[in-house]
């Protein structure tokens, strides 16, 4: 089983887990607040992580039967169980970023509706309009970033980046599989600045209410 | 003239009054939350009857005056607020 192959599995379940637990925080957060901008973070994270987990799954069910399999496996973005994961994928990553883009422009007091166009695995086409959308989310996270000047908005600027990186990366997957290794690798290291600054957070509320 | 602002949501109002009373020591007598929190006499009244109903305040009564004291449940509370505000502003959003 190639190398570039592996990693991408293993970096896009990783990212799909932190997806989730980003979500889940957000939803923690609604549980009390209730404010609604809360239930959009929760939303968004959780629908690119079920996104992500539904396309490792289509890939997994392709790869484990071919791992007991004496005959080489098919190449996996031809395979159609895996067309769909990515479709699904794809579909619930442009859902989930434009709840993101939504509660963006909406803090920003004004918005355009939005054209969504409806892909093989990592359609170059499909991953520049996840590519276009994220990089909105980008420019809004970093000018929060520049007004604030925290660790904290640092590191979820970061994270998009990383992430809209990493599409930019599956465009070029065509250039070689070490797009595909690198892609996952990156989009890995996106969500785990979100992962840090979660952690970061509860850490100080963890140290507020030992002060108590 | 009518300002235009932002409204703010009910749990940004019950934030700032426990808030005030926590800047104040701990406790604090309702003008003073008035003026700090910046509520009609009519809303912070409500606001604080529904503080006390939740067990996040209590009220005593000191000398000839009424004063609000933050209960543990209400300093948790609002570290718990503190947590969901960091953790909105570093997408740069606001309770």
């Amino acid at each position: 089983m190639p190398a570039p192959l592996i990693v991408d599995v293993i970096a896009e379940l990783m990212s799909s887990l932190i997806a989730f637990s980003v979500g889940y925080y957000a939803l923690r957060g609604y549980r009390v607040a209730r404010e609604r901008v809360l239930l959009q973070l929760n939303l968004s994270f959780t629908l690119v992580g079920s996104g992500m987990l539904v396309h490792v799954a289509s890939k997994l069910s392709v790869i484990l039967p071919a791992l007991r399999s004496p005959r080489p496996p098919p190449p996996v973005k031809f395979v159609p169980v895996v067309r769909v994961g990515y479709l699904i994928y794809f579909a619930a990553g442009m859902v989930g970023y434009s709840i993101l883009l939504y509660a963006y422009l909406k803090k920003a007091r004004g918005f355009s509706s939005l054209l969504l166009l409806l892909p093989r695995e990592y359609d170059p086409a499909y991953e520049l309009l996840l590519l276009f959308i994220l990089s909105a989310v980008t420019a809004f996270s970093v000018q929060n970033y520049l007004t604030r000047r925290s660790l904290n908005s640092l590191m979820v600027s970061a994270g998009f980046m990383l992430i809209a990186i990493s599409h930019l990366l599956l465009v070029m997957t065509r250039a070689g599989p070490i797009m595909l290794m690198l892609a996952g690798v990156v989009r890995l290291a996106g969500f785990s600045s979100f992962l840090a600054m979660v952690v970061r957070v509860e850490r100080l509320a963890g140290q507020r209410k030992a002060q108590e | 003239m009518r300002v235009r602002g932002k409204l703010r949501s009910r749990v940004k109002i019950c934030s700032d009054i426990l808030r005030t009373i926590e800047e104040e020591g701990g406790e604090a007598r309702p003008t003073r939350i008035m003026y700090r929190a910046n509520l009609s006499y009519t809303r912070l009244k409500a606001y604080l009857s529904e503080l006390k109903e939740m067990g996040l305040i209590k009220e005593e009564v000191s000398g000839e005056h009424t004063v609000y004291r933050l209960t543990r449940k209400g300093v948790y509370f609002l570290i718990e607020l503190r947590r969901i505000e960091e953790f909105l502003a570093a997408f740069g959003f606001a309770l």
